[in-house]
């Protein structure tokens, strides 16, 4: 038996000094007159003493408030005792359900492995314990509150399903210590592989951290990359598949075009080493998939999509020396998008500069535009030499009058628009404005103007902060739209994403979702946009927007998730948790303390009651 | 305070009774009592041979003619009979209600008035308190002087009931019966008791107890201070212990009594608040201490 307050039992020495001290005070008793005294017996009882100082005398009284104050002592040390188990008093499970959970290395997975353990912890957990169970996917979820209920706990652990995108272990990991903020003697035990990374910002407060270690082997093979390249000679397609592994391993690559396979062949891997190849691809197909037939752990990884189209995927720079959260997460929401943020322009994306550009599109937001590498810019509100627009001067107030009806401002309307400032602007040689307003003396004013041509540009004559457009349905339809007309036309609406990540598309009605298993189900829009979470497993969804057929090829590219040894230790926040072979528990026992003393106390009370 | 002591109905109920002693005494001056002295009475006691200057009219005749041996008749002397009241006056007899010395003096000048009657010599003695000897009370004369006696006796500050005992043994020569009203508190009642048995007296001991003495009514912490100077004793008034003063007092009790018996004696415990008539009918006739 350990003590969690062992410096409480200093108490006991003071504390029965005065007890012992107080029956060392005379008794300062009543005169009564007798005839005799001879017959009385000399007993006295010290219930209650005031006065000099006597002999101490045996008193069953003083023992058993001896006792009773011990008792109470030795409970507010907080005795626990150490047995073996998972669960405490108070459990927050933490379950990885992440890619790397579904490697086969224990059967079936590991993280049946993982249900299996807390299946068994909770089985047996005592009553009073209670237990929650978290699910530490690609968005966490609190998949059972503290409850005492097995029955409900079980049914919560059979609800954890695996994902094969990474886990977002951080966030998991603080809504545990949420949870169980307000519990003393807590436990938070993570059954994982240790497969994500580092967590910084997380505090267990007065909770304990536990780590269950799931996995024993690193054998895994993955597609690290799979890119198309047009170039004068025809397109071709390169591939590499990384051995994650210590150990050499073989396996079989199939490449698919369109669904149809244009090469197949075998491949094996030495440990820690990377293998790659290069074909010639045909120029008319849209999707290229790989295919890896491996004996290794984990399936997720052994599935790549390269998407011809170009703009099915953009690097996007959003320049922003004020930043603009609202424009952030427009742009972030897309799913082709992968968003860089800047305050200033990098001068290797300057025109003037050599080499190619590292992305797609440059958003210029309060930042005048300057002529950039990239072979799409988007401006709000300063134009520059290269813009679409020659600024003339300012005006405020400006009223929305009309748009021409053309695919980018396809459901937007900004007629209820309040724009506060605005650049007065004109046309440059090859610009169309698209949308148009009028300033307060009645002049006509381009809002949108566009331009295409070697470089496709889009101004906005207004920065989205200087008016309430980005509170309204229209402006992430009009990112979207913006985003598809810089990006080029999307062919066959085929888009490649990370499963996992949740994406939004502009909607107007209710949208079909087919996941790769065949089960479909109805999203409703919100804010003229569909948010999909669901993209669980990696393989192709298929969606109907608006009658228009989308497909979406979800894959897990995650070197960090394809590396699947385990890891014997996490790093969380400050500290590191050492995996735990044979976890300890602790069972407080101040309770059991508590009521010994309740009980000697009540003995003592009716000691007293007898003898007073 | 004789009106106090006795009502006329208590006079009435005690008129037709004598003391009851089992022993004899030898008396001073003839009286009712018939003493085991050889004398010239009409009771006959016995025969023994006739020796020269006998009586001849005490010679039986008949025994004579029949027998031809002389033989003189003897008779039992009729003398009165000493009575000792010994009234234990200490501080202690002033508790009860009505007190135990008030109950005391009433049945002593019950029992000295049944003597008087009887026409025994009555002594009035006061434990603790060192007075010359008194003239024995007899006949009906003697019983305004008992009564006056009784008046007189008050709580006394002497001695203790054992020593007080003990002295009146030493030095009381006319032996009868003591008839000994008192509480009994007193580790060493017991020995003076056998004290008095051994020097020929015949005890007639009433213990006299308050009803306070057989059930105290206290509470809480006590220092309990001795009435006759005993050394004080602290206790913690609770069922444990006034349990232990019960058994005490019972024991005590019992000891007197034995002491009592062995010596010869008559016990009885009564209370202070006692009527005298159901002492008299439950008490007295039927333990045979008047008849």
């Amino acid at each position: 038996m350990n003590f969690a307050a062992a410096g409480q039992l200093w108490w006991l020495a003071p504390l029965g000094a005065i007890i012992v001290a107080l029956y060392l005070l005379r008794m300062r008793r009543r005169d009564q007159h007798v005839p005799a005294t001879f017959l009385w017996p000399r007993r006295t009882e010290e219930v209650r003493a005031n006065a000099l100082i006597q002999r101490l005398r045996f008193n069953w009284l003083m023992v058993l408030q001896l006792l009773a104050l011990a008792l109470l002592v030795l409970a507010l040390a907080r005795p626990i005792s150490m047995q073996r188990g998972l669960t405490s008093q108070v459990t927050v499970f933490v379950v990885d359900s992440g890619a790397s959970m579904g490697a086969t290395d224990q059967k079936p997975t590991r993280l049946d492995e993982a249900k299996r353990q807390v299946s068994g912890a909770i089985s047996g957990a005592r009553i009073q314990d209670r237990v929650a169970l978290i699910e530490a996917g690609s968005i966490p979820r609190v998949a059972c509150s503290l409850s005492s209920d097995k029955a409900k706990l079980q049914d919560a652990l059979n609800g954890i399903a695996q994902t094969d995108a990474p886990p977002k272990m951080d966030e998991a990991l603080r809504l545990a210590a949420a949870l169980c903020a307000d519990e003393s003697g807590a436990r938070i035990v993570v059954l994982s592989d240790g497969v994500f990374p580092k967590v910084t910002d997380f505090a267990p407060g007065r909770a304990s951290v536990l780590y269950r270690m799931i996995g024993s082997s690193d054998k895994n093979l993955a597609i690290d990359a799979l890119g198309i390249t047009d170039s004068g000679r025809g397109r071709s397609l390169f591939c590499s598949v990384a051995n994650d592994g210590h150990a050499p391993v073989d396996a079989v690559i199939s490449i698919f075009a369109d669904g149809a396979v244009i090469d197949s062949r075998r491949l094996l891997v030495a440990g820690d080493r990377s293998e790659g190849f290069t074909l010639g691809a045909p120029a008319a197909a849209h999707v290229f998939e790989a295919r890896l037939d491996a004996h290794d752990d984990l399936a997720a990884d052994n599935y790549a999509v390269a998407v011809a189209d170009s703009g099915s995927h953009m690097r996007v720079l959003l320049v922003a020396p004020a930043g603009d959260p609202f424009l952030e997460k427009a742009l972030a929401l897309d799913p082709r998008v992968t968003l860089d943020k800047s305050e200033a322009l990098p001068d290797t994306e300057r025109a003037q500069t050599n080499g190619s550009s590292a992305y797609d599109l440059v958003v210029f937001d309060g930042a005048p535009e300057v002529e950039v590498k990239a072979p799409a810019t988007l401006t709000f509100g300063a134009p520059g030499p290269g813009s679409p627009a020659i600024r003339t001067g300012d005006t405020q107030k400006p009223t929305f009058t009309d748009a021409e009806d053309v695919p980018l401002m396809a459901g937007v309307n900004l007629s209820s628009t309040f724009i506060d400032a605005c650049a007065v602007v004109k046309p440059r040689n090859g610009a169309r404005a698209v949308a148009v307003g009028r300033t307060g003396d009645g002049a006509e004013l381009p809002l949108v103007l566009a331009r295409e041509g070697a470089r496709r540009q889009l101004y906005v004559a207004f920065r989205p902060g200087d008016s309430d457009l980005p509170l309204q349905f229209a402006f992430p339809i009009f990112i979207s739209n913006a985003l598809d007309f810089l990006g080029g036309p999307v062919s066959g609406g085929s888009l490649v994403v990370p499963v996992g990540a949740p994406i939004s598309l502009p909607a107007s009605q209710s949208v079909k979702l087919t996941d790769p298993a065949g089960t479909v189900h109805s999203l409703q829009p919100v804010g003229g946009s569909v948010a999909i979470r669901d993209i669980r497993k990696v393989g192709l969804y298929k969606l109907d927007v608006d009658g228009k057929a989308t497909r979406i090829y979800a894959t897990l590219h995650d070197p960090a998730s394809s590396h699947i040894a385990p890891a014997d230790n996490l790093s969380l926040g400050a500290g590191t948790v050492t995996a735990s072979i044979r976890p300890v528990r602790t069972f407080d026992l101040w309770r059991f303390g508590l009521l010994a003393a309740l009980a000697v106390l009540t003995a003592e009370w009716i000691l007293f009651a007898r003898r007073s | 305070m004789t009106a106090a002591l006795l009502e006329p109905r208590d006079l009435r109920l005690l008129a037709a009774w004598r003391l009851n002693p089992r022993r004899t005494f030898a008396g001073r001056v003839q009286g009712e009592r018939l003493t085991k002295r050889r004398g010239l009475s009409i009771e006959f006691a016995d025969y023994r041979e006739y020796v020269e200057g006998d009586d001849l009219r005490h010679l039986d005749w008949n025994v004579l003619a029949r027998l031809d041996n002389a033989v003189v008749k003897s008779y039992r002397d009729e003398e009165d009979l000493a009575v000792h009241l010994l009234i234990d006056a200490s501080p202690s007899m002033r508790f009860g209600t009505p007190s135990k010395l008030f109950a005391a003096r009433r049945l002593a000048a019950a029992l000295g008035s049944v003597a008087l009657a009887g026409g025994d010599a009555v002594y009035v003695r006061v434990l603790g308190r060192r007075e010359p000897p008194q003239p024995p009370m007899r006949g009906r004369p003697g019983y305004s002087r008992l009564m006056r006696a009784l008046d007189g006796v008050g709580e006394e500050q002497a001695g203790r009931l054992a020593s007080s005992l003990v002295e009146f043994a030493r030095t009381e020569d006319r032996r009868g019966i003591a008839v000994l009203l008192s509480d009994g508190f007193d580790e060493s009642a017991s020995n003076a008791i056998r004290v008095l048995g051994g020097r020929g007296f015949e005890l007639l001991f009433l213990q006299i107890v308050a009803d306070e003495d057989l059930e105290p009514i206290l509470e809480g912490d006590l220092r309990l201070l001795d009435e006759e100077g005993g050394e004080p004793v602290e206790i913690t008034a609770n069922s444990i212990v006034l349990k232990e003063y019960e058994k005490r007092l019972g024991e005590h009790n019992a000891e007197l009594q034995a002491s009592v018996l062995r010596a010869g004696g008559r016990y009885a415990l009564v209370r202070s608040r006692t009527p005298l008539d159901m002492l008299i009918r439950d008490v007295w006739r039927r333990d045979g201490w008047i008849a």
